[in-house]
C-alpha cells in the first residue's frame, strides 16, 4: 500500500479523529472518574459523552454531589479523568490541560486580598509577561466593562461581594480565554445583585460568544443564560435539553414569559426524574 | 488589647474607604460637597443601618435633597462624637487605674504595711529617683542590651523567614528536617546559655546567639504556618490564570503568608529581648540582665524596678515600630475588631 504524499500527518499516525473532535469546542469522550481514598473507591461520574460546539453556552445542572463540578474541573484540568478523554480545542488545536487559555470562575470570591482591583485584574497578564503599560490599559478596559471603573485602586476588602465577583469576572476576561468555565459564579450573591450580574454577564458574553461551561444548581439561571442544559443524575448525564430562546436576551422579560415558565417547569420535572435515576430514553 | 489598637490605627482611613464604596452606588464623586455626602452616607450606613431603607444608598434612587443631606451630616457628627467620647472615657479610666496602683504601692511602702520596703519592695518615687541618679549607667547597659537584642532579632528573624520559605516551597525539606527542628525548638533555650558562654566567652556574641536560637524557631514556624495559611483555592486560581509554580510562590504564597509571619515577628521581638537578658543574667560584662542580678543581690528593689521599667519601655517602642511597619504593609487586611 502506498501512502498518498499529501495526506495529513495525523492520519498517518493512525489517530483518525472524526469531524467532531477536529472542530473547536469541547469533547467529553466516554469520560469516567473514580474518586479513590484508602477506604473507598467511588465512581463520581460515569461515561460522560457529549460535545460542546464552539461558541455554545452550556449549562450543567444537578443536585449536590452529582458530579457537575467534577466534570467542570476535568475541563479545567484540575482533575484527570480515570477513563476517557476530555479535549478542548481552540483554533483547531487541542489544549493541554490545565491550560492558561481557559478561564475559570468560582462561586467564592478569589481575588488576591493584598492586590488592588487593578493589580488583581492584571494578574493573568502579569504572569504571561505582558508589559506593564499594556496590561494596565487592558485591565482598565475590562474593569470598565464589568462596571467597576473608578475602583481600580481598591483592595478587595473595600469592595462589596457583588463588586468582587465583577472583579473576578474582569480578571477572567482580561486573559481573553477561549473557554469560560464557571462554577456557580453568582450563587453567593443576593437575589437582586445576582439578577443584575446575570444580565450584564450575558451582555458581555453575547458580544463575542466564547464557549461557556456553566455549572449551577439553579435551574432558572441555567435556562435564562444557556443555549443548552445538561441535567445530571447521580454521576451520569440524564437529559440534554436545548434552550430555544433568542439572543440577545433580556432576562427581566424572559424571566416572566409563559414560554420560559413552561420550559422551567419541564426542566424542573427532568431534574426530579434525574434525582430518581431517570434518564433520556 | 493589641487588637483594639489595630482598630484605632486603621480607623481614620475608614470614612475615606467607605466614601469610595458609596461612590460605586452612584453618589457621584467630584465636588467636595458630594464627597462629603458620600462619606456621610457611608458612615450612616455603618451606624444606622437598621433605621434606613436600602434605597437611600442604591444607585437607582434620586440624589438626596439638601434637607436630607443635612440630616445625614448631623447624624454622622452625632455618631462621631459618641465614638470619640467612648474612647476618651476609656483613656481616662486606664490612666486612673495606673495612678491608683502606683499610689497604693507608694502608700503601703511608706506606711510600713510592706515591711522593710526599701530592701524588698521599693516604691514608685524611689524608682524614679533611681532612674535619674543612675541614668548614665542604666542607659549604657540598656544600650548594650538593645544592641544585642536588635542583632539577635534581625539575624534570627531573617534566617527564620528564609528557611521557613524554603521549607514552604519544598515540602520534602520540611518533612526531612521536621523531627530535628521539633526537638531543637522544644528545648528550653535558656538552658543553652552556659553552652554559648563556653563557646563564645562572656561576649555580645553569646547573648546574640541565645536570642537567635529562640527567635529563629519562632519565626520559622510562623513563616511555615503563614505559607500554609494561604488558601489552596488562591493557588489554584493563580495556576489557572497561567502562573507557573515559581510565580505562584512569589505572587500568591509569599504575600499571603505575611500576616501570620508578622504575628511571629511580634513574638520574636519579645523573645529576642528575653534571650539577651537571660544570657546577661547568667554572665555578662554589661547589659540590663546583669543589672537585674546585681540589684537583686544588693537588695535594691528600686534598681530592679528601674531596670524593669526600662525593659518595658524598650519592648513597647520596639512593638510600636513593628506595628507601624505592619500597618503599612498590611493595608489590605480587613480591620481587625
Amino acid at each position: 500500500m502506498t501512502q498518498v504524499p499529501t495526506m495529513p500527518a495525523r492520519e498517518a499516525t493512525g489517530a483518525a479523529p472524526t469531524d467532531d473532535t477536529e472542530a473547536n469546542g469541547l469533547v467529553f469522550d466516554h469520560v469516567s472518574h473514580w474518586y479513590v481514598s484508602d477506604k473507598e473507591a467511588k465512581l463520581v461520574v460515569e461515561d460522560l459523552d457529549f460535545t460542546v460546539p464552539d461558541g455554545q453556552f452550556l449549562a450543567i445542572v444537578g443536585g449536590s454531589g452529582c458530579g457537575k463540578t467534577t466534570a467542570l474541573n476535568m475541563v479545567a484540568g484540575l482533575i484527570k479523568p480515570t477513563e476517557g478523554t476530555v479535549t478542548a480545542r481552540i483554533d483547531g488545536e487541542a489544549l493541554s490541560l490545565p491550560s492558561p487559555r481557559l478561564g475559570y470562575m468560582w462561586a467564592r470570591d478569589t481575588l488576591l486580598p493584598w492586590r488592588s482591583l487593578q493589580r488583581n485584574v492584571e494578574f493573568g497578564l502579569e504572569v504571561r509577561g505582558v508589559a506593564r503599560a499594556k496590561r494596565a490599559e487592558q485591565a482598565r478596559r475590562y474593569i470598565e466593562m464589568v462596571g467597576l471603573k473608578g475602583n481600580e485602586k481598591k483592595f478587595p476588602r473595600q469592595l462589596s461581594h457583588g463588586m468582587r465577583q465583577r472583579g473576578n469576572l474582569a480578571r477572567l476576561l482580561a486573559i481573553e480565554p477561549g473557554f469560560l468555565l464557571m462554577d456557580e459564579p453568582f450563587s453567593a450573591l443576593d437575589a437582586q445583585t445576582k439578577g443584575v450580574m446575570q444580565q450584564e454577564f450575558l451582555q458581555i458574553w453575547e458580544q463575542d460568544r466564547r464557549t461557556v461551561v456553566y455549572v449551577t444548581h439553579d435551574l432558572t439561571e441555567a435556562a435564562l443564560l444557556a443555549d443548552r442544559v445538561l441535567v445530571m443524575g447521580q454521576g451520569y448525564l440524564a437529559y440534554d435539553i436545548p434552550i430555544p430562546f433568542e439572543r440577545p436576551r433580556t432576562l427581566d422579560e424572559l424571566r416572566f414569559s409563559t414560554e420560559f415558565a413552561e420550559l422551567n417547569r419541564y426542566l424542573y420535572d427532568r431534574l426530579m426524574d434525574a434525582q430518581k435515576g431517570g434518564r433520556a430514553a | 488589647m493589641s487588637t483594639t489598637e489595630h482598630g484605632k490605627h486603621r480607623n481614620p482611613e475608614a470614612p475615606q474607604d467607605s466614601a469610595d464604596v458609596v461612590a460605586e452606588y452612584g453618589a457621584a464623586a467630584g465636588s467636595a460637597r458630594e464627597a462629603e455626602h458620600a462619606a456621610a452616607t457611608a458612615v450612616l450606613e455603618d451606624h444606622e443601618r437598621e433605621a434606613r431603607t436600602p434605597e437611600t444608598v442604591s444607585s437607582s434612587g434620586p440624589p438626596p435633597s439638601p434637607d436630607e443631606l443635612r440630616r445625614m451630616e448631623k447624624a454622622v457628627a452625632r455618631a462621631r462624637t459618641r465614638k470619640r467620647r467612648r474612647s476618651w472615657t476609656v483613656r481616662v479610666l486606664q490612666l486612673a487605674l495606673v495612678i491608683v496602683i502606683l499610689g497604693l504601692w507608694e502608700l503601703l511602702s511608706r506606711t510600713g504595711v510592706l515591711p522593710n520596703a526599701d530592701l524588698f519592695y521599693g516604691r514608685p518615687s524611689g524608682v524614679v529617683e533611681f532612674l535619674w541618679t543612675e541614668r548614665v549607667h542604666l542607659l549604657g547597659n540598656a544600650g548594650a542590651t538593645i544592641y544585642a537584642a536588635a542583632i539577635g532579632f534581625v539575624t534570627g528573624a531573617g534566617s527564620g523567614i528564609l528557611v521557613g520559605l524554603v521549607f514552604g516551597r519544598f515540602e520534602v525539606l520540611e518533612r526531612t528536617f521536621d523531627p530535628v527542628m521539633n526537638v531543637l525548638a522544644s528545648l528550653p533555650r535558656i538552658a543553652l546559655a552556659p553552652l554559648f558562654l563556653l563557646w563564645f566567652g562572656i561576649s555580645d556574641l553569646a547573648k546574640v546567639v541565645l536570642a537567635v536560637s529562640i527567635v529563629f524557631f519562632v519565626v520559622l514556624f510562623n513563616t511555615l504556618a503563614g505559607v500554609k495559611s494561604v488558601e489552596s483555592e488562591l493557588r489554584t486560581v493563580a495556576t489557572l490564570l497561567g502562573a507557573n509554580s515559581r510565580q505562584v510562590f512569589l505572587k500568591v504564597v509569599l504575600p499571603g503568608a505575611v500576616p501570620v509571619l508578622f504575628a511571629g515577628l511580634r513574638l520574636a521581638l519579645m523573645f529576642s529581648i528575653l534571650g539577651v537578658v537571660g544570657s546577661e543574667m547568667i554572665a555578662a560584662k554589661s547589659g540590663l540582665g546583669l543589672d537585674v542580678v546585681v540589684y537583686g543581690q544588693l537588695l535594691q528593689p528600686n534598681g530592679l524596678f528601674a531596670v524593669l521599667t526600662i525593659l518595658a519601655v524598650v519592648s513597647a517602642v520596639f512593638s510600636a515600630v513593628l506595628r507601624l511597619v505592619e500597618n503599612r504593609i498590611l493595608r489590605w487586611m480587613p480591620e481587625r475588631t
